[in-house]
């Protein structure tokens, strides 16, 4: 899927396997991420006037997903977003994992792999932000704005999130049977 | 001079450009003197630069069970 800023309803549907994949990774559920994303290409149809190409395509129908996203976690969780993150960090979090010989480094591949399914170990806002900020590399305004979370918070997400992802990565690599 | 505690909560901010100038060269000093932390922050360099990778590889399915706590 390009930059380009053409939006044709045809433009809006070639994005279905980016969107589809977004949904998949944040919400892990599969008729869930389809509801989702219809939903994003009705309100991507119905409010085509308001992309002003100001962003990518790509960018903008991710964006309405992520805002979906966040409506679906209000419904399903009573105590989700909060201004505070709930606990404080301790150091043990950050602290690395035993150094491991450098023949059981993963190659790429593997190592997407892993970081994949190490996402499922995140909470929900940890992996939108990772998502958005990392995976999509929506910059940290616009992510907080699809989040609707302030910076502050998007920061301690982003943070938590990329640590526990490399420790996920660290500790596979401890073990040379692999995952 | 930084703690390695301190060193740690930033890293996430200097790999986007977020960390102040005057940050930076005191995370700079204390990863020149420090192996673990320099161990961390390649490790979390590594990391993201994994999750970037995975913006053109879309997964196939999300039928995991798994609910994480927000």
């Amino acid at each position: 899927m390009t930059g380009s800023t053409e939006l044709t309803d045809e433009a809006i549907r070639k994005a279905e396997p980016v969107l589809m994949g977004f949904a998949r990774r944040a919400v892990h559920r599969e008729e869930v991420a389809r509801d989702l994303v219809q939903d994003t290409f009705v309100a991507a149809i119905e409010n085509r006037s308001r992309f002003e190409g100001r962003s990518s395509l790509r960018t903008w129908l991710v964006g309405i997903l992520s805002r979906k996203i966040i409506d679906h976690f209000r419904k399903t969780k009573r105590e989700l977003l909060t201004d505070v993150p709930p606990e404080p960090d301790s150091p043990s979090r950050f602290a690395p994992a035993p150094e491991s010989p450098p023949e059981t480094r993963l190659d790429h591949r593997k190592a997407m792999e892993v970081v994949e399914a190490g996402l499922a170990q995140l909470s929900e806002l940890e992996r939108l932000a990772v998502l958005l900020c990392d995976v999509e590399q929506v910059d940290r305004a616009k992510a907080c704005n699809m989040m609707d979370v302030k910076p502050t918070h998007l920061r301690v997400l982003l943070h938590r999130g990329r640590h526990k992802l490399r420790k996920v990565l660290e500790d596979a690599e401890l073990r040379p049977s692999g995952t | 001079m930084l703690s390695c505690d301190q060193v740690a909560r930033e890293l996430s901010d200097a790999i986007d450009g977020e960390t102040p100038l005057w940050t930076r060269l005191q995370m700079r000093l204390h990863l020149a003197m420090c192996r673990t932390c320099r161990r961390v922050a390649g490790s979390l360099e590594r990391t993201v630069d994994v999750l970037r990778s995975l913006r053109d590889a879309p997964p196939d399915r999300g039928d995991d069970e798994h609910d994480g706590h927000g």
